[in-house]
């Protein structure tokens, strides 16, 4: 477990204010209050928050797809400032271009990188059959279903190669038997490559499922309110993680700190509503 | 059963035109057969010359068009403040008829070549123009943002790897219908500004009464237009795998 403490990606001080105006008012939203987080190498990383915490901006920002206010982000030690090929995003509404096959969906990031066509093929197709899509490589994505979709937007991530796979809710959009089969799957997928990554999601359950560790943030504006460690074996995908002691345990603990955040989104919610009736 | 209906409605139709050129005066409304046989006598005459002349015209007018159309549209559809500052003029200038500007255009341009292309330019830009720069507007944004997660850094890289796939639909909408206005454009040139091509048999059949030749000459022009549009649904159905 040496190399697993090595910081990959590293998160600090990150702050992002919006400006936002509203029916000609100026006023400010601040977003993130000033995050920091550690990733490891081959670590996969749960963020959990209640609506509002800014998951998503974070998840951005650390993809060089949004500016920080305040704060950096660096990739072993490199503070970075864009997008860039150590990073690959998987989209929660899966971002496939429609008008591309799955294949010239999956080869994308090559044929970007000017990979020679044989080699971007190649690869492509690989990572195609790694998700389990083969047979599909002509396809449009409209003929696919939502978990389909979500396959490809993975076998284009992998295809980019990156060293953080950054995924944004990918399950989100997705039913829930498809979701816990992805979810396995996802686990396999990992422990083969054992790329870091940084997952975005708002369901606990999944949050302790598949992380080394669970980041809990705090509602508007996101800050850390916990790192939370998932002490459960891996290989995950061989036993009944849920019926663990230790999966409740850890599921509960994270649940006590969300609802408090989640009892007080609510109560601010109503509130306003109440305001504008 | 679809065959036997327009036969019907065919026969229905010249067969009472027919009865009305015979029975009634042929200067105003000659029968069917006169207007095919004028049909086949220019086919083998005037008329092939004349609608080539009238085509070159229609593409010299129709692809200028379409180049700027295309180009400026991507442009104005990309930034927001120059959408905001120019959509009203755009708007205005489409919903201006064509043939209002004939004597603007032949005061400006003369009535040469130039002054005709001139109109046909101006009847197929403008919707070519409103289609392609509202499909660049409506680029789905987070389409840009996985084009730039995986690397795509410039404009250009952006328009081109998804401004103008997405925007596909939207240019072979404006393409249908600048085409549609541009034989329209073609036909008021070509009898406004100079007699040339098409414009030239209709406007001396017209002033020497020889109503079925005119006819006759007239009848090219939405055969041109079905032509066309035919054409193009063709091209469309190759892009519709994704568009619907």
């Amino acid at each position: 477990m040496s190399d697993s403490k090595n910081v990959k990606l590293s998160i600090r001080g990150i702050r992002k204010v919006f400006h936002i105006r509203r029916a000609g008012v100026r006023s400010e939203l601040l977003a993130l209050g000033g995050i920091d987080l550690d990733v490891a190498d081959h670590e996969f990383v749960s963020v959990i928050g209640p609506s509002g915490s800014g998951k998503t901006t974070l998840l951005k920002i650390v993809a060089g797809l949004s500016t920080p206010t305040d704060g950096t982000i660096a990739i072993d030690g490199r503070p970075v400032t864009g997008p860039g090929d150590d990073r690959a995003v998987v989209f929660q509404t899966f971002g496939l271009f429609p008008w591309k096959t799955v294949l010239d969906n999956v080869r994308f990031p090559l044929d970007i990188r000017d990979t020679a066509a044989a080699e971007a093929d190649r690869l492509a197709r690989a990572n195609i059959a790694k998700v389990g899509l083969e047979g599909f490589e002509d396809a449009h994505p409209h003929q696919l279903s939502g978990g389909m979709q979500q396959r490809v937007g993975l076998a284009r991530a992998l295809t980019a190669d990156p060293e953080i796979l950054l995924m944004d809710e990918p399950f989100g959009a997705i039913d829930a038997q498809t979701r816990e089969l992805m979810q396995e799957e996802l686990l396999k997928l990992w422990s083969e490559t054992k790329k870091s990554v940084m997952f975005i999601t708002h369901d606990l359950d999944e949050a302790v499922l598949l992380a080394d560790k669970v980041v809990v943030l705090t509602g508007q504006p996101g800050t850390v309110q916990a790192v939370v460690d998932v002490p459960l074996p891996r290989r995950r995908w061989e036993y009944d993680v849920r019926a663990e002691p230790e999966f409740a345990r850890v599921r509960h603990e994270i649940w006590e700190m969300l609802r408090e955040g989640i009892v007080r989104h609510e109560a601010d919610e109503m509130q306003a509503a109440r305001a504008a009736v | 059963m679809r065959y036997l209906k327009h036969l019907v409605f065919a026969l229905v139709v010249f067969g009472a035109w027919e009865a009305g050129g015979r029975f009634g005066n042929p200067d105003v409304l000659p029968p069917f057969s006169a207007v095919v046989a004028a049909f086949v006598d220019i086919l083998f005459g005037p008329l092939p010359a004349a609608l080539l002349e009238s085509l070159r015209l229609l593409v010299i007018g129709f692809s200028t068009a379409l180049a700027l159309g295309v180009f400026l549209g991507l442009i104005v559809g990309r930034y927001r403040w120059l959408d905001r500052t120019l959509s009203p003029y755009f708007s205005g200038l489409y919903a201006l008829p064509t043939v209002a500007l004939v004597p603007l255009v032949l005061i400006w341009f003369g009535f040469d070549l130039s002054g005709r292309v001139v109109v046909v330019f101006l009847a197929s830009f403008f919707p070519i123009l409103i289609n392609v720069y509202q499909g660049a507007r409506d680029t789905p944004p987070d389409l840009l943002e996985v084009a730039r997660s995986f690397g795509v850094r410039h404009e250009w890289g952006l328009v081109r790897r998804v401004v103008i796939p997405a925007a596909v639909p939207f240019i072979l909408a404006g393409v249908r219908l600048g085409i549609g206005r541009g034989v329209v454009g073609m036909a008021i040139a070509e009898v406004y500004l100079r007699l040339s091509g098409l414009g030239t048999l209709i406007a001396t059949y017209g002033s020497s009464f020889q109503t079925a030749y005119l006819i006759a000459a007239i009848l090219p022009l939405p055969f041109l237009g079905i032509v066309l549009t035919k054409l193009l649904a063709l091209l469309e159905r190759r892009f519709q795998v994704w568009s619907t």
